[in-house]
């Protein structure tokens, strides 16, 4: 192998350690995307869902004690009809309050195992940003040294 | 961001045509090659994050 500089232009050399910085840039700014989503659905695990969903849960058994007192009535006035009509909605409303503590557990389920499934994953992720912040750094000084010692190699002044 | 290496891989070859040193050489083998090592595995977990966000979502979302 030859320690012979080899370049014939400088400046695409140059262009190199332009694009790279670019790259990284853009790069870094997609991780820390990434690491915002994985923050924001915790939270959203944490807070804002969580209470969406037991708003919700308090709502449906609400209308459940209204519909089941309407029951009542209708039994009390013998509304064949009317009975039939409010079963369905009782049966329906059951299956939307199951379907909400379903959700909540679901909930509790992801925020107990938040660390082991999303933050496993995106550990994996961010090793991209410390291999950038131990080693890019490095990488563009020894391409600014580079280019510093090629420029003062065709110019004479090297050795 | 598999757009992004992917212009980067192309940018580091024309360059090694033009640099082809030792020093190119030390410096793909020190910097580059692991830098695209680690972006194509950040890809790839990236890939997996996303499909265990999306079934979280579906898991405790409402309709």
């Amino acid at each position: 192998m030859s320690n012979k500089a080899n370049v014939t232009d400088i400046q695409a050399l140059e262009q190199f350690r332009s694009s790279l910085v670019l790259f990284l840039e853009r790069t870094c700014m997609i991780l820390d995307e990434v690491s915002e989503e994985v923050k924001r659905t915790r939270i959203w695990l944490q807070s804002e869902q969580r209470m969406t969903l037991e708003h919700a849960a308090k709502r449906k058994n609400r209308e459940m004690d209204a519909l089941q007192q309407e029951m009542f009535t209708a039994r009390m006035s013998k509304l064949a009809n009317a009975k039939t009509g409010v079963e369905m909605q009782i049966n329906r409303k059951r299956r939307e309050i199951r379907e909400v503590e379903e959700k909540l557990r679901a909930v509790a389920g992801w925020l107990r195992n938040f660390d082991s499934s999303v933050e496993t994953e995106a550990r994996k992720v961010e090793k991209l940003t410390h291999l950038i912040d131990a080693d890019m750094k490095k990488a563009l000084t020894f391409l600014s040294e580079s280019i510093r010692n090629l420029e003062a190699y065709t110019s004479g002044e090297g050795p | 961001m598999t757009g992004l290496s992917r212009e980067m891989i192309r940018t580091w070859q024309e360059t090694q045509e033009i640099w082809r040193d030792q020093k190119c050489r030390e410096f793909d083998s020190n910097y580059m090659q692991p830098l695209f090592d680690a972006v194509e595995n950040s890809v790839s977990a990236m890939e997996d994050l996303e499909k265990i966000l999306q079934k979280l979502r579906n898991d405790c979302e409402i309709e």
